[in-house]
């Protein structure tokens, strides 16, 4: 009687059923007493920043695999939220920050990352594969048993877990292919999917014995105590203390049409819950969901569609013979609805999916779960959805979101179409950069985490190396590519930063602080004879760049006769011990000849400069020179004067020479570095800020032509920082090997066309705005470091660098009023050791 | 893309429009028929059997009762419009019977008395304490608060208070009464046991 009451209302007899009882959990399979359910890892599809045609025909293709894959299939998706572990982090960073100071790096990190406590989406889909339910005599047997044997009744012989298995490998065959590149969820993250739903996150110390847990392992993490109340659930700990208070919401109504890109999105939308806390600063809220839904198949649909529409078309007719005459306009409504839904299944072959949708919501205190549950109220509201916490029936919503279980509220599903359940983009948002590797940046857009990226990498994949930094001055291109460089320097590789600005020298200040070499070399007379060329490479490699640098000092009358001479006196210098060019310049003063005295003196003028004396100056005793040793190098042009494009080298002033010289000694270091074969296994990076300073020259044209293209055989990564994509897209040697761009706010409709280009993405209205506005906050400030990534993979999303610590911060500020000295950077070291040892312990 | 929600759609609430012969105008809907009837029938047959057949006078109690109530019950819920009346009341009283019972390891075994809610502060007895007490001033929201007794179910248990006084004996009474206590021990004690 009470069950048919039930019926009538609509409320199901599940209700009283009780929890599901797990009997073995492995990978990509949950196993409970009445079913078995395969779980699937779904990954995030970048949509944040695709444009609409692009997010429909991944939208089309995901409902034809469904159509196909999951039709007539009890499913269930889960959308649940972890935390980013810094302790993870810091594990993980062994593998890649090696050396002392990349530990300290790590640990920083790591800090930062527990700090900002970012939430991690996690999707997973289960797929019911069978019942598992024993007839009533089995069951009356195996309970008998267990009473008499004490056997507890959960086990799942190793027969049937293969052949759970067979199935459940065939379907991730099927999902791997999709779109949405469903992977078998390992086993230890359904445990913590399990664990988590009563706060009992016992990790799985020890691998699961043939990947599968069982037994009393399975009992503790189902262990647990959740007592409900009319509006929200409380889970307790072994203590008594209450850990959560959860609240399930039913979500009851849905606006009858929506678009798939905006409203339509309602499960993507998840991550942009807000709540305005104490301090009136908006918070994020963490919302969780269960959607328990079924892909009818046709024959099904046409079944439903059909009893509907005679139910109405008997509503009319009966209506018409007595005195009512008429229907209600909504009965008469269903009954065309109807009539069109079934030719529409007939020859559109649209599918329909009943969904029972459930939200989660937990918090630590009843107060703030008040404040959640109404800011995702109000959240769905603006789409047009209706939500409402589940009264009085927080027990059934709650069981019903585990796996394995089923509806518990059958009053509360929806019939839509396709489109309407996958359209809620569950797996959407944004996913930018690479599993492992250091992170120096977050994702800012509907899913939130940490973007990890190694600008060193791209060799080591087997691909092009270059990275590119492009956008407005002043909004964090150079702090971007500084912190990219630590984590570089950190994982132990040769990094040379050519600063024509002279405002990277905090990158020296972060190194020396976090215990990382480095060094700054600044183009004067105090390191004369730091880049001489004879110097640093082995002087018979040397000869021909040190006799081309010398050329280009020497005045144009003197060039041909000059040429022989000089070739000669770097010849003698070269066999010698401790060649320089300064030795060749004195050679050649010490010659009886009249003209080789003239030149050595005329050189010997050049090299007394500023500019000058860096490549062909006297060397000092005992001052740093340029190595080829691991570490980071800053080297500093002050008053530099390249010559442009257009101009030849007759017309070129003697500055302009002497400037062309000097870089071409730095090139040839960077060049020789890049190339040595002998450091052909340490990672290198070189770095140019501003670099269209480098491409108006030809010298700097070839040489960053050189690095991009040979980059990957010799393990050279090229960094580059520009305001101008423009002329950097006018470089095909050198787009052509942009594996990776970071990209900030830019004004201008071609830079922005050009910056679009260079995103991979369709320059278009849209596009441009976006590109315009990356750099602006909501209430019109700057936001410094946020911009476009688009990874190797071509993925782009937003993105927002952060620095780990404030000291970092203030150390590697570029702005012009920051006065960083780098003298009081040892002295620190010592507290940041003492901290790191108390952080770590 | 578009994407169509057809749950309203497919929820159609079919009415009767004459029965027996009898036309109903626009109808009551099918499902308040139904329970209606099976509702005024439990209904008069309680009253009969307690209060024998209904007379012209006491008529009205065996039908307006049932009446209001089917109607109340088969209005759509305030809450979730979805719900009718009846399907929220159903779900209440499902609270009170099953829906409060702490979920223990996952059901593996039932909760004890002593770890429910008290039926008390299920029912909401403390609010209607409340308001038969009009003389006491009502609890505004910002004076309501959680308190740890809340938190923790066994603490939400009526206080046990303690009344002690301390009395002075005399020897004469302690006397007496020690020797009352003796005599009493001294007969020997005799139980009668049921047997099974």
């Amino acid at each position: 009687m009470l069950k048919k009451l039930n019926q009538l209302l609509g409320l199901g007899n599940a209700r009283n059923l009780g929890a599901p009882r797990y009997v073995a959990v492995a990978d990509g399979l949950v196993v409970s007493e009445e079913r078995a359910q395969a779980w699937f890892t779904i990954s995030t599809s970048n949509t944040d920043m695709v444009d609409g045609e692009m997010q429909d025909r991944e939208l089309q293709e995901v409902i034809a695999w469904a159509e196909r894959a999951l039709a007539d299939k009890e499913c269930q998706i889960k959308i649940l939220w972890g935390k980013s572990s810094g302790e993870d982090y810091f594990e993980e960073a062994q593998d890649f920050a090696k050396t002392r100071g990349g530990r300290n790096l790590a640990a920083i990190r790591a800090e930062r990352i527990d700090e900002l406590d970012l939430p991690n989406r996690h999707v997973l889909m289960g797929i019911q594969l069978s019942e598992r339910r024993p007839g009533p005599a089995q069951e009356a047997l195996s309970h008998a048993s267990d009473a008499i044997l004490g056997t507890g009744g959960r086990s799942i012989s190793k027969r049937e877990l293969r052949y759970l298995d067979t199935e459940m490998r065939r379907l991730a065959q099927s999902f791997q292919n999709s779109p949405l590149r469903g992977r078998p969820a390992p086993v230890e993250t359904l445990a913590w999917m399990i664990g988590r739903e009563q706060h009992r996150l016992i990790a799985v110390d020890t691998p699961p014995k043939e990947g599968v847990i069982s037994g009393a392992k399975l009992a503790r993490l189902s262990q647990g105590r959740v007592v409900p109340y009319p509006d929200h659930l409380r889970i307790y700990d072994e203590k008594g203390k209450v850990l959560a208070y959860t609240s399930v919401l039913i979500m009851p109504e849905f606006p009858e049409l929506t678009e798939t890109i905006g409203a339509g999105e309602w499960l993507r939308t998840l991550a942009d819950v807000r709540r305005i806390d104490e301090e009136g600063e908006f918070r994020s809220v963490i919302v969780e969901a269960s959607i328990r839904f079924n892909l009818l198949s046709r024959r099904e649909s046409l079944k439903r569609v059909s009893e509907t529409r005679k139910a109405a078309k008997e509503q009319r007719k009966s209506a018409e013979k007595g005195s009512a005459e008429e229907t209600s306009l909504e009965i008469e409504q269903t009954e065309q609805t109807m009539a069109e839904l079934e030719v529409e299944i007939k020859r559109d072959g649209i599918t329909l999916v009943e969904d029972y949708p459930l939200l989660l919501v937990t918090q630590e205190s009843p107060q703030e779960l008040d404040v959640a549950v109404e800011a995702v109220i109000g959240h769905f509201a603006d789409l047009g959805i209706t939500v409402e916490v589940a009264a009085d029936e927080q027990r059934e919503a709650w069981l019903s979101t585990l796996p394995c279980d089923q509806v518990r509220i059958p009053d509360m599903g929806h019939v839509r179409d396709a489109a309407g359940l996958f359209g809620s983009w569950f797996w959407g948002g944004s996913e930018v950069g690479d599993q492992e590797g250091p992170c120096m940046a977050l994702m800012t857009g509907s899913t939130p985490g940490l973007v990890r990226n190694d600008i060193a990498g791209g060799s080591a994949r087997g691909d092009a190396t270059t990275t590119a930094f492009i956008g407005r001055s002043g909004r964090g291109k150079t702090t971007g590519m500084i912190l990219s460089l630590l984590d570089t320097v950190a994982g132990g590789a040769w990094a040379a930063m050519l600063d024509f600005k002279g405002d990277c020298t905090g990158a020296i200040s972060a190194c020396e602080y976090l215990e990382l070499p480095a060094k700054l070399m600044k183009v004067s007379e105090e390191h004369s004879g730091a880049a001489d060329l004879m110097r640093i490479l082995p002087p018979q490699d040397a000869v021909l760049q040190v006799h081309g640098q010398l050329m280009l000092l020497t005045p144009p009358h003197m060039r041909a006769e000059a040429e022989p001479a000089l070739l000669e006196a770097l010849q003698r210098v070269a066999e010698e011990q401790d060649p320089s060019t300064w030795k060749v310049i004195q050679n050649l003063r010490q010659n009886t000849n009249g003209f080789y005295q003239a030149l050595g003196n005329t050189l010997e003028n050049y090299a007394t400069t500023p500019l000058g004396s860096t490549i062909a100056g006297p060397p000092r005793e005992g001052q740093a020179k340029f190595t080829t040793d691991p570490g980071l190098t800053v080297v500093q042009f002050p008053g530099i004067d390249l010559p442009g494009v257009q101009a030849t080298p007759d017309e070129w002033t003697s500055s302009q020479r002497v400037s062309v010289a000097c870089l071409r000694g730095f090139l040839g270091w960077v060049t020789y570095t890049a190339g040595n074969p002998e450091l052909r296994g340490l990672p290198k990076v070189v770095a140019v800020p501003e670099v269209h300073l480098l491409t108006a020259t030809n010298d700097g044209r070839a040489f960053l032509d050189y690095i991009a293209r040979v980059g990957r055989a010799l393990h050279a990564s090229l960094v580059i920082d520009t305001q101008d994509p423009e002329s950097i897209s006018k470089l095909q040697g050198l787009v052509e090997q942009i594996t990776t761009v970071f990209a900030f706010s830019q004004y201008s409709k071609p830079q922005q066309d050009a910056l679009a280009e260079l995103l991979l993405m369709e320059p278009s209205a849209w596009t441009r705005n976006m590109i315009r506005t990356v750099n602006l906050g909501l209430d019109g400030h700057i936001r410094h470091g946020h911009c476009i990534m688009r990874d190797w993979r071509g993925r782009p999303a937003t993105i927002q660098f952060d620095i780990p610590s404030e000291e970092i911060k203030r150390l590697i500020s570029t702005t012009p009023d920051m006065e960083v000295s780098l003298e009081p950077a040892a002295d620190e070291i010592e507290p940041l050791e003492e901290e790191l040892q108390g952080a770590l312990a | 893309m578009q994407a169509r929600n057809f749950t309203k759609a497919f929820k159609v609430e079919t009415r009767q429009h004459e029965l027996l012969g009898l036309d109903l105008g626009e109808g009551p809907t099918r499902e308040m028929l139904i329970f209606g009837s099976l509702f005024l029938i439990a209904w008069m047959g309680l009253l009969w059997l307690i209060f024998g057949p209904p007379t012209p006078h006491t008529f009205i109690f065996y039908l307006t009762i049932p009446a209001i109530v089917v109607y109340y019950a088969f209005q759509d819920s305030k809450r979730v419009p979805r719900r009718k009346n009846l399907a929220e009341w159903a779900i209440k009283a499902h609270y009170q019977t099953h829906g409060h019972r702490p979920i223990i390891g996952l059901d593996t075994r039932r909760a004890t008395r002593a770890e429910c809610r008290p039926l008390r502060t299920r029912l909401g007895l403390a609010t209607i304490e409340a308001i038969m007490k009009p003389w006491q001033p009502p609890v505004r929201p910002w004076e309501r608060q959680t308190t740890a007794s809340e938190a923790n179910p066994a603490a939400k248990q009526p206080v046990i208070r303690l009344n002690r006084h301390a009395r002075l004996y005399g020897f004469e009474y302690v006397n007496d009464r020690v020797r009352k206590i003796n005599a009493k021990e001294a007969k020997p004690i005799t139980r009668t046991r049921k047997r099974s």
